[in-house]
């Protein structure tokens, strides 16, 4: 349509032509003129652009601060006992924007950015932006077969089964006191406490229990006959990186419904190239079958698989990788699960929920060295009840009685490894492990502390213990290690007058030994003893107001067939512990303050420089919008 | 700066929420997601044992534009990038770019302007994107990897990219003249170094004068100059055409007949080049259409005079960029090899493709274009061309063209080349033919370009010859499921004299280069539609190269690709 004007332009009219009228060019030209070119590029009002059908915008802002003094420390921090720090050394911003649009009902995109300033006093210069989970794209399409669904981009949480693509559920006995920085602020302070109390779990972000992946997923749903299915290729952490050079994964899962029960097909595969030629290439497979049965009152749940690793110099051979549980209400009070597991060495993936004892990864010059580094084995693990390791065959049997205010969980395991990989064993220091992992800033070092057996992994550490009993001409030890453990989980609803209080005990008492043992061994016929005692309490003293407590206290001792002191001459014995007190504050309506004093302490009485002491204060804002 | 990127995104994205309850604002854009598996082979006497022969890349991004419209005859855009590269995990490899800020409006309710980016075109002759290298008709698997060049580079209908000015208005009459349209744009190529670069700025002006419906005549300026004084004094360029444009539609027995012709001068002229007046020239292009839309069938014929000396940087810039090889397996045979762009690159490499005009001529690919090689626009060709076309509304069109063309001056003696182009593509369109719902198409096509000089030394006689067979398949096989197949396979032979020229575009060397190359593309893959403008594909493409050039070794690359693309 042509877009006239009744104004007239007297002074170009005398030289064109007496009786012309001034218009804006329009698009539909009466005839296809030989110059389309310039009209079609001004159209302001005919030419709409077409608009997103949604957009939103969401995320949080979430304030730390951390102030530690160490009247004894390490000595890597001994001429700088005291530390201030603005901000968390996890991958978790300050301010946190979420931003999402969709086309169509089912095809959206999704991005985020994050802002971060360390207040150090060095103003804008300093400040950190980015992405953090990066550029996502979904969409999904809906045929007379199914529904596939497309998640593309920077990070999506997902999760195959548990021995190809997921992280470790656990049995949820940990405590509550440490906020992690992707727990959410609850609708009242006590729900936090309340519902771990009651369901033994409280709300998770997305990613609990799934892995990051890069690339592509492509779901296929509803398929005919019940058959549902997932194809992905792209990286995980460990393939993360900008380099061209090679280094991906790929898997999926075809899966079949019948009923409330499910059986499925999965494969997960990773492939890494060790330089920019052909040919060296290391990498993992692992296939296998998920199933969840109910028979009668048992509920069966497990899967079976085979796994192998290459190098460019070992093509590896397969090893097996089972896991059944099996599920019975013994009373309606008292659940029950028994779970029997077996990891062949020769199953490595490190994207799975169990670790890697048995093979250090060939390192391939393309890993997300700013994140992560390549795993390396973490020798023979002394593991919490639940996360399992390879190389290791073993059951657990698991309670939890539930007395109305009184919730109690039992949990028993036995377990022992395959082959002798490794003159080590590995063990964490629970009571204390976010203020120890704190005094690394950033990085993720191994081999570090006072005698360069501590470890650092994302908001932990683990030590290393070497054992002297070993093959001189080989290193490995004499005899295969045994493995037991024994838990208390105790989660107890009190009324104290008109306020409520929530108190948690977790007990952990684990040993590692040469011989098969049906309980804990707590003799010095271990090579290792580790006892962990953690209580917790919230007294809710209003709504917008709880007071939080913690005490904690750890032993762990080894035995003399294992690595001792040049001055001593004694093995480890070390004691940890470390009474906390702290409080959460509602301020507003998704807003909370949440504040945590920590006094620690930490030694060894055989090895001397193994020493710390002092106390820590953090304060955490958190604001969801 | 890309602080201030960021900075402006999260605030124009707060501000635009907020305004966007009030209808006065609307988001637009693009997002993408690729990644491409890389496997490269060679064959050479000695092995090659410093390429790289593997790579994966990719990325995932989100154009995120802005549209507002403050009131009913003004109009924002600022349009952000998003990019985070394959590989980079928990922030890593992320880049911020404005990819787009313009501002368009009417005066007075009769003026229309934009200001910031411009899509421009305005004639074959002045400032026109030819494309001059990609095949015609190409396969679905190829063309929506065009497509994605097409936004990478903002090609539009064969526009060039741009920032300045423009405004057009128009004048309607009641009597002898029905409108008369006037249209201008000035924008800067170049900006100086405050040094000895002066500023170059590019300005055009078209005034259409409509007759009747039968009759259009036009009249197009354009010039890019350097703007004295912005530099120290040394060396200015500015290049003008001058074109007449006619149009006549009108009916003749059983069909219609249009006529389209342009006929302009052009110069080249730098301030202190040595031994450099100017280039000046002339240039007459007519075409005939003859149309039967009854018969469905078109016939066209016509002239085209392009003289030698003719220089048009708005239309002799070339969409491809010869010297850069893409940034995938760029050498090879152990680093001595460089490799040229082939049609993999051709096909979907955004990297090779340029945004804007070049200032100075860019090299042409002799086995890509030999008769043609900037378009109607190429410079020293005479001759005559014709075609047809049919396009039966049952489901089957052909269409054929010929060009039979010389030169008008000889490169380095007084023997001219020939020069002769014929193309034929065919779409079976079998959904159509079949009467079936879903959507079945084949696609044929060859191309035949020929360039011959004869001479009584044997030296100066020129015999080159390319064949370009190409096919390509697309069906649907379920709902919005489509299986694609391509193939593009050229073969170029003999011997040509190839200019090296000097920043002036003169010829200051001829090398003879003779060619054995063989090429070969072959693509499978399947694309499944979503809602909205939106598709995934996945798709596997090889390219075969034989004797690329003299003395370089065969090779091979095979490609597979995940592409998710949504346009909102």
């Amino acid at each position: 349509m042509k877009n006239k004007t009744t104004r007239h332009w007297g002074l170009l009219l005398g030289t064109l032509y007496a009786a012309a009228s001034l218009h804006g060019q329009s698009k539909d030209s009466s005839m296809n003129l030989w110059h389309p070119g310039l009209r079609e590029s001004i159209h302001p009002a005919a030419l709409p652009l077409p608009n997103l059908r949604q957009f939103q915008v969401s995320g949080y802002y979430r304030f730390m601060a951390n102030y530690r003094h160490l009247s004894e420390s390490y000595p890597h921090l001994a001429a700088h006992p005291n530390n201030i720090f603005i901000g968390d050394d996890s991958q978790i911003p300050q301010l946190l924007l979420n931003l999402g649009g969709s086309i169509a009902p089912n095809t959206s995109f999704g991005t985020d950015l994050f802002l971060w300033t360390p207040m150090t006093g060095a103003g804008a210069a300093e400040g950190v932006k980015g992405l953090n989970l990066g550029v996502n794209l979904h969409g999904s399409y809906a045929g007379d077969f199914g529904t596939f669904t497309l998640h593309t981009g920077g990070i999506n949480w997902y999760a195959l089964s548990p021995f190809t693509f997921q992280t470790n559920r656990g049995y949820n006995r940990f405590t509550l006191f440490e906020r992690n920085p992707w727990d959410p602020n609850t609708s009242t302070l006590e729900a936090r406490y309340k519902t771990y109390h009651s369901a033994g779990n409280f709300n998770q972000d997305q990613r609990w229990g799934q892995q990051a992946f890069h690339g592509m997923i492509l779901e296929a749903a509803a398929l005919p006959h019940g058959f549902s299915g997932v194809f992905m290729y792209g990286k995980t952490q460990l393939n993360g990186g900008l380099s061209p050079i090679p280094n991906n994964s790929f898997g999926g899962r075809i899966s079949k419904q019948y009923g409330n029960n499910f059986a499925s097909l999965n494969s997960f595969n990773s492939e890494a190239l060790l330089d920019s030629l052909r040919g060296t290439r290391f990498g993992m497979n692992i296939h296998t079958m998920e199933f969840r049965q109910q028979a009668g009152s048992f509920l069966i749940k497990g899967e079976i698989g085979l796994g192998r690793t290459y190098t460019p110099d070992v093509r590896g051979t397969w090893g097996e990788a089972v896991s059944l549980k099996l599920e019975k209400n013994l009373t309606r009070k008292l659940s029950s699960e028994l779970h029997l597991y077996r990891i062949s060495p020769r199953v490595v993936n490190n994207s799975s929920i169990f670790i890697n004892s048995s093979y250090t990864e060939p390192e391939s010059g393309n890993t997300n060295t700013a994140t992560q580094p390549v795993l390396p084995a973490v020798a023979s693990a002394m593991t919490p009840i639940g996360q399992l390791v390879n190389n290791r065959q073993g059951a657990d049997l698991n309670f939890l009685w539930d007395l109305g205010n009184l919730k109690a969980g039992f949990g028993w395991s036995m377990s022992g490894e395959l082959e002798r990989t490794s003159n080590r064993i590995t063990y964490g220091h629970p009571v204390n492990n976010l203020a120890l992992s704190r005094m690394w800033r950033w990085d993720f070092p191994s081999n570090v502390g006072p005698y360069g057996n501590l470890s650092k992994i994302y908001r932990s550490v683990y030590e290393t213990l070497i054992l002297t009993e070993v093959d001189p001409s080989t290193g490995l030890p004499l005899k295969n290690k045994y493995f037991n453990s024994l838990e208390v989980h105790l989660r107890a609803a009190q009324q104290l007058g008109r306020k409520k209080m929530y108190t948690n005990y977790l007990g952990q008492f684990s040993s590692a030994q040469t011989f098969l043992s049906p309980l804990t061994v707590f003799s010095e016929q271990a090579l290792m003893r580790t006892y962990y005692h953690q209580l917790e309490s919230y007294l809710v003293l209003g709504k917008g107001f709880t007071l939080c407590n913690y005490l904690g206290f750890e032993r762990n001792i080894a035995n003399y067939k294992t690595a001792t002191d040049v001055v001593s001459r004694r093995p480890k014995n070390q004691t940890a512990m470390a009474f906390a007190t702290g409080f959460d504050l509602k301020l507003s309506k998704g807003a909370g303050l949440y504040i945590r004093q920590r006094w620690m302490k930490g030694f060894d009485s055989s090895f001397a420089k193994d020493r710390y002491q002092g106390f820590e204060t953090s304060m955490e804002l958190k604001i969801f919008f | 700066m890309r602080t201030l990127h960021l900075t402006l995104f999260i605030l124009a994205t707060a501000w635009a929420n907020q305004l966007q309850a009030q209808k006065t604002v609307s988001f637009t854009g693009a997002a993408r997601s690729a990644v491409n598996n890389n496997t490269f082979n060679t064959q050479d006497s000695i092995p090659d044992t410093s390429t790289v022969m593997r790579n994966t890349t990719g990325y995932a991004l989100i154009d995120l534009g802005v549209n507002i419209r403050p009131n009913k005859h003004t109009e924002i855009l600022g349009m952000f990038r998003i990019r985070n590269q394959y590989g980079g995990f928990w922030g890593a490899g992320v880049g911020f770019d404005v990819r787009q800020l313009w501002l368009k409006g009417i005066v007075a309710n009769a003026v229309r302007y934009q200001l910031g980016d411009l899509n421009l075109k305005q004639t074959p002759f002045t400032l026109y994107n030819h494309h001059a290298d990609r095949p015609d008709s190409m396969p679905d698997v190829f063309l929506l990897q065009q497509r994605i060049v097409d936004y990478e580079r903002f090609y539009s209908r064969n526009t060039w990219r741009q920032q300045g000015l423009q405004a057009d208005f128009g004048l309607s009459f009641a009597k002898l003249v029905k409108e008369v349209d006037f249209n201008g744009y000035l924008t800067r190529l170049r900006a100086s170094n405050l040094a000895d670069i002066p500023d170059r700025l590019m300005g055009g002006v078209t005034v259409d004068v409509l007759q009747s419906k039968h009759l259009a005549l036009s009249w197009n300026g354009f010039s890019v100059f350097d703007v004295r004084g912005t530099a120290a004094d040394t060396n200015r360029m500015d290049n003008r055409v001058q074109t007449f444009g006619l149009t006549y539609a009108g009916n003749i027995a059983g069909g219609q007949l249009l006529i389209k012709g342009e006929s302009g001068t052009s110069k080249l002229a730098f301030s202190n080049a040595a031994g450099l007046t100017s280039l000046q020239d002339y240039f007459i292009y007519v075409s005939g259409k003859l149309l039967f839309p009854t018969k469905h069938l078109s016939l066209e014929a016509g002239y085209m005079n392009i003289g030698p000396d003719f220089r048009s940087i708005g239309a002799q810039s070339k969409d491809i960029n010869y010297q850069n090889s893409g940034g995938l397996f760029n050498r090879y045979a152990n680093g001595n090899s460089l490799r040229a762009p082939a049609l993999l690159e051709l096909m979907g490499n955004e990297q090779v493709y340029q945004t804007s005009v070049s200032s100075s001529l860019m090299p042409a690919a002799q086995e890509f274009n030999a008769v043609l090689p900037y378009g109607t626009a190429t410079f020293n060709r005479l001759g005559g061309f014709a075609g047809l076309r049919y396009a039966h509304p049952s489901g089957f069109s052909v269409d054929l063209k010929h060009h039979q063309l010389r030169e008008i001056r000889g490169q380095g003696t007084l023997s001219l080349k020939a020069f002769q182009q014929t193309k034929a593509h065919f779409l079976l369109d079998i959904a159509k033919l079949s009467g079936t719902r879903k959507g079945k198409k084949l696609r044929f096509g060859i191309e035949r370009q020929s360039v011959n000089r004869s001479s009584n030394i044997a030296f100066e006689t020129v015999d080159f010859n390319r064949w370009r067979l190409s096919a390509g398949a697309e069906v649907e096989v379920f709902k919005k499921i489509d299986l694609l197949f391509g193939m593009v396979q050229q073969q170029s032979k003999g011997a040509d004299f190839i200019p090296d020229r000097d920043e002036y575009s003169r010829v200051s060397f001829l090398n003879r280069t003779s060619y054995q190359n063989k090429q070969q593309l072959l693509a499978g893959g399947i694309r499944c539609r979503f809602e909205g403008n939106t598709y995934f594909t996945a798709f596997y493409q090889q390219q075969v190269n034989k004797k690329p050039s003299e003395g370089t070794p065969d090779y091979q690359i095979r490609q597979f690709s995940l592409i998710y693309n949504m346009n909102f």
